[in-house]
């Protein structure tokens, strides 16, 4: 019963893994975020792709997305997030807090992106 | 980066710190004990900023994340044995070392990386100094707190909370990964104390504390504070009975 119960877990996670996701590129150049507004669609889990062209290494972090991961300098992190709430959440560097900010706006249903950064 | 190193040492050296208070205040910790906590910890942690390039590349850029899960589970399970005498400094290690471990490597990394511009080095010193003198006070603070406590089941089960706070950590790797997903806070109280704040790296380290916690979060802090109050319980009752009978353990 509980190898049963461990292997459906294990499916439901593995599906959740693999199921194809919205994809979003952020580059990190000279310590800035390219784009510093990141738009993605309400109610969606969101692959946030973060390219570091830097040399040194940044800590993408966000309280309001509770996201915390470590970027090497040039080199590339995955992370997901969602599904959310319509809604700004600010992330930043936490090596460099005062230039590496940015923000990922979550669209409403059928809302368009205001200006592009 | 005076400031930011100061925040980056209570994020990392808070919960050290904390920990050593709780294994000073709950165990009788032998001197031999600490020196090999301290030596197991350099090597861990050593070996973490080595290879932490590396792992994060494993399992599609997911790998840091299943091994921190790994490690912090591994600390619980290590806790929930340490409320029994028996093996009891082997589980302190098991349970202290990755939990250091994992914060020294990432305070390493940022020494690593920036104690390399030799511009940087005065405030990364002075904020490393700053951070660390007030992680020291606060754990000091908390030793005093609960020395009256020093024989109870309170004391454990306020280690216990304590280490299942760290634990609780693995729901918001798991988020990250994309093997659970997010739902909206079930309450904000990011006024009262938000998670940015000194009191919310406070009662982060202390409790778990987050201000905007989803479902996943809090079922994985409740699940783990109750099995592990539950363990220390019937611990304390199991000891008593058989104090009231005269058996020893």
């Amino acid at each position: 019963m509980l190898r049963l119960l461990l292997s459906a877990c294990l499916i439901v996670i593995s599906l959740d893994v693999l199921a194809a996701r919205p994809e979003v590129v952020v580059r990190l150049k000279d310590h800035l975020f390219h784009p510093a507004k990141v738009y993605v669609p309400a109610n969606k889990k969101v692959k946030l792709i973060i390219i570091n062209d830097d040399d040194d290494p940044e800590e993408f972090d966000s309280f309001a997305l509770n996201r915390e991961k470590v970027i090497f300098g040039q080199s590339k992190a995955n992370l997901f997030i969602g599904p959310l709430a319509p809604g700004t959440y600010p992330f930043f560097g936490q090596y460099h807090p005062t230039t590496a900010q940015g923000e990922v706006i979550v669209l409403s249903p059928g809302e368009e992106v205001a200006d592009v950064d | 980066m005076l400031i930011n190193t100061v925040i980056l040492m209570l994020r990392d050296a808070l919960p050290i710190a904390l920990l050593m208070s709780f294994v000073l205040s709950a165990f009788r910790v032998q001197p031999r004990t600490l020196w090999l906590l301290l030596l197991t910890s350099c090597v861990t942690t050593a070996i973490l900023v080595l290879t932490r390039n590396s792992i994060s590349d494993l399992f599609e850029g997911a790998g840091y994340e299943w091994l921190t899960i790994g490690l912090l589970f591994t600390a619980y399970l290590a806790a929930l044995a340490s409320v029994r005498e028996k093996q009891q400094m082997l589980s302190i290690l098991v349970t202290a070392t990755p939990i250091i471990s994992l914060h020294l490597a990432d305070f390493m990394l940022y020494l690593v990386a920036f104690g390399s511009h030799s511009e940087r080095i005065p405030a990364i010193f002075i904020g490393s100094v700053l951070g660390s003198g007030i992680s020291v006070s606060l754990a000091i603070l908390l030793v005093v707190l609960l020395a009256p406590y020093r024989t109870a089941v309170a004391i454990r089960s306020i280690w216990m909370l304590f280490i299942a706070a760290q634990a609780s950590d693995i729901t918001p790797l798991l988020q990250q990964i994309g093997a659970v997903d997010e739902y909206s806070p079930l309450w904000d109280s990011s006024a009262l104390v938000a998670d940015a704040s000194e009191y919310g790296h406070l009662f982060n380290a202390l409790f778990g504390y987050e201000a905007q916690p989803g479902l996943p979060y809090l079922l994985t802090w409740t699940c783990l504070v109750l099995v592990a109050q539950w363990i220390v319980l019937r611990r304390y009752l199991l000891l008593r009975q058989h104090n009231a009978e005269g058996v020893a353990l």
